[in-house]
């Protein structure tokens, strides 16, 4: 158990820099997960806590303890590899067992540990078995098991469900939560899916090109993004973003002008009739449809406002309104996010 | 959909295989039949009158104690020679696995020796080490060793060892390279976090996961050792001084073609044979029993 504390963390290849200045502080027992695009640098940020990649600038705290300089073994940490990482000539049992014994733990006490382990991720009849006859969803809690037994201080996972098939994904995602609610260990994960970082994270840290773009609880990120990035990353489909003159014609908002952009979430823009009264919390958009998408119990919706080639995406549950190509989008005020067009910050 | 062509004549299939038959039977079957043939005749020094003798030869083979001593210099010499093959292989491999700059360079200069052949490497040690010209023997001479190949069994046998080594060593190299590069970085990563030292990730994880590679190098340098060095042994040493650098092979040669004593000569070509058979049949073996990872 142990707080991690990242101060003006930075790392170059050749002249390439790709971790720019972070700072970070990461509560006891935290679940924290590290969200970007493929390419932003999430695994070389995660690689340095542990050790595997040297820190080109900066310092890394691990407790109290100064781990910048540490060998990976001396940081008390254990890590979860996407590709699982199992040692392909040993047993299950020998896998998961294979930090303890370099640790000299006593052999009663490592049988002990494994069982436990074992138990809880229910490898129990797995145990003598070679990683090459697991499936993949039992690798990937051989690889959770490798990490609980060493009882580290912070636990690193690096993409570890990427490589599962979806349902199966789902049920690991579960797990791991529940392992870190039973362990409660400080927990740093890398993802590039925004679902695994909603349902897991108690605080995400949004990464783009090597910076942090937001730091806050999924709801944080959901409604109050911190910059145009955040809201076109979060939420599936991403935020809608309307330019400041367009949004100024139709939303009737005066402050509005070309330095500012406004954003909507597809969810929350509500389809109605060709005319009607408008309140004062309300606006009305005049829409061309394009194209509408069933999935289900949902339909996206894809157009334009009229006489502008501003494309929008509408998330509606019902179907009523297919047949209409020209509607109107009900607009909240309370629902509009607005960024400065320059660098896209939240205003 | 079945892909493989079918051929109903049911001699069409012998139609291909005949050129690869008819090699194998010119060039392997027929000598080894003559030679099987031989290993039961005795031949008069003219050639004039040959008797067949059934096992005389063999067991005049093993009651010579020149063979002995072959057998035990064959020991010595392949044993070193896959062992100083191996690790020294491996060691090279593991810097070639490391270095960033030159990496081309220094891997094309590894893999150079592999090109010479048998007889030219024989010749080349033969002259570095040679007392009189030779500059390492001039180094070695100059440290107060009395080296001296031509006089010396032990000396002799270090300088074929060395010669033999050098070749195969960019063999060696070459697929324990391959097989080094085919570990997954992440697994020694787990390794280092799970709290294994450089020395620990060699011996627990990079050996276990080249130990096909190993074995399969270990058969590669016994077969090497008996079969090949025939080049190196008869430029450098010729045998000698004595029997102290004859192996197996060697001494089929000196008792066939230098002797002129056909049938022990094919006694012993048989015995070879028959050992190499065995050495394939355990490779086959363990190939096709091993987990491939
Ligand atoms: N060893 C390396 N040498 C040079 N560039 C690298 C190296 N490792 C990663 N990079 C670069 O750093 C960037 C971030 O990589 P990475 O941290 O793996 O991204 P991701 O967020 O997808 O995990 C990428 O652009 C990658 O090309
Ligand atoms: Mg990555």
């Amino acid at each position: 158990m142990a707080k991690v504390l990242l101060k003006n963390l930075k790392k170059s290849y050749q002249n390439n820099q790709i971790i720019k200045n972070i700072n970070l502080e990461i509560n006891d027992g935290e679940f924290i997960v590290v969200l970007g695009p493929s390419g932003c640098g999430k695994s070389t940020m995660l690689r340095m806590i542990a050790g595997l990649e040297k820190v080109t600038e900066g310092e890394i705290y691990i407790g109290q303890t100064n781990v910048t300089k540490l060998e990976p073994k001396d940081r008390s940490i254990a890590m979860v590899f996407q590709n699982y990482a199992l040692y392909p000539h040993m047993t299950v049992y020998k896998n998961i067992a294979y930090g303890l014994k370099l640790h000299k733990v006593p052999k009663a006490e490592i049988e002990k540990k494994v069982e436990i382990a074992a138990e809880m991720l229910q490898l129990k009849d797995l145990l003598q078995r070679k990683p090459n006859q697991l499936s993949g969803g039992q690798r990937q809690r051989v690889a959770m098991g490798r990490a609980i037994v060493r009882e580290p201080n912070v636990f690193l996972f690096d993409e570890p469900l990427s490589n599962l098939d979806a349902k199966l994904r789902t049920q690991m995602r579960f797990e791991i939560k529940n392992i870190h609610r039973n362990v409660k260990t400080t927990s740093i994960y890398v993802t590039h899916d925004q679902i695994e970082a909603m349902t897991l994270a108690d605080r995400i840290i949004l990464l783009n090109k090597g910076e942090i773009e937001q730091i806050g609880t999924p709801n944080e990120l959901y409604e109050s993004p911190a910059s145009t990035f955040v809201g076109g990353f979060i939420g599936n489909p991403p935020m809608n973003f309307i330019s400041g003159e367009i949004a100024n014609k139709y939303l009737q908002i005066d402050s509005l002008n070309s330095s500012k952009i406004a954003g909507i979430r597809p969810e929350r823009i509500q389809i109605t009739d060709k005319e009607r009264e408008t309140n004062k919390n309300e606006c009305l958009i005049p829409f061309n449809i394009k194209m509408c998408e069933s999935i289900g119990h949902e339909t996206l919706i894809y157009g334009n406002i009229e006489n502008s080639n501003t494309e929008l995406i509408v998330k509606e549950s019902s179907h009523s309104f297919v047949k209409n190509k020209k509607i109107n989008l009900q607009i909240l005020y309370k629902d509009l996010h607005l960024f400065n067009a320059t660098n896209g910050k939240r205003l | 959909m079945e892909k493989r062509a079918i051929f109903n004549s049911k001699l069409f299939p012998y139609f291909f295989l005949a050129p690869q038959l008819l090699i194998s039977f010119a060039f392997f079957f027929w000598p080894a039949l003559i030679a099987i043939w031989q290993s039961f005749q005795e031949e008069d020094a003219f050639g004039l009158n040959t008797e067949f003798v059934w096992f005389d030869n063999y067991i005049e083979i093993f009651k010579d104690s020149n063979y002995i001593t072959a057998i035990i210099v064959t020991i010595i010499f392949s044993i070193s020679v896959t062992a100083i093959c191996l690790i020294f292989s491996l060691f090279l491999a593991g810097l070639a696995n490391k270095i960033k700059a030159g990496k081309i360079f220094y891997q094309t200069l590894i893999i150079c020796p592999y090109a010479v052949a048998p007889a030219i490497a024989g010749v080349l040690w033969f002259f570095l080490f040679s007392p009189s010209i030779g500059y390492l023997a001039n180094i070695l001479i100059k440290n107060d060793i009395h080296w001296n190949p031509s006089l010396n069994g032990n000396h002799a046998l270090i300088l074929i060892i060395l010669s033999a080594s050098w070749k195969q060593i960019s063999y060696n190299f070459l697929f324990y390279l391959a097989s080094l590069q085919s570990i997954p970085k992440s697994l020694l990563e787990a390794a280092s976090i799970d709290g294994a030292s450089p020395l620990r990730r060699f011996f627990d994880i990079i050996i276990p996961m080249i130990s096909p590679t190993t074995f399969f190098l270990f058969i590669m340098n016994m077969i090497y050792t008996f079969f090949d060095t025939f080049g190196i042994i008869y430029t450098t040493t010729h045998g000698g001084p004595g029997y102290s650098t004859t192996n197996l092979v060697y001494k089929v040669y000196v008792d066939g073609i230098v002797n002129l004593n056909l049938g022990s000569s094919s006694a012993q070509s048989v015995i070879l044979m028959i050992f190499v058979s065995f050495i394939t049949i355990l490779h086959f073996r363990f190939v096709e029993k091993k987990v491939h990872y």
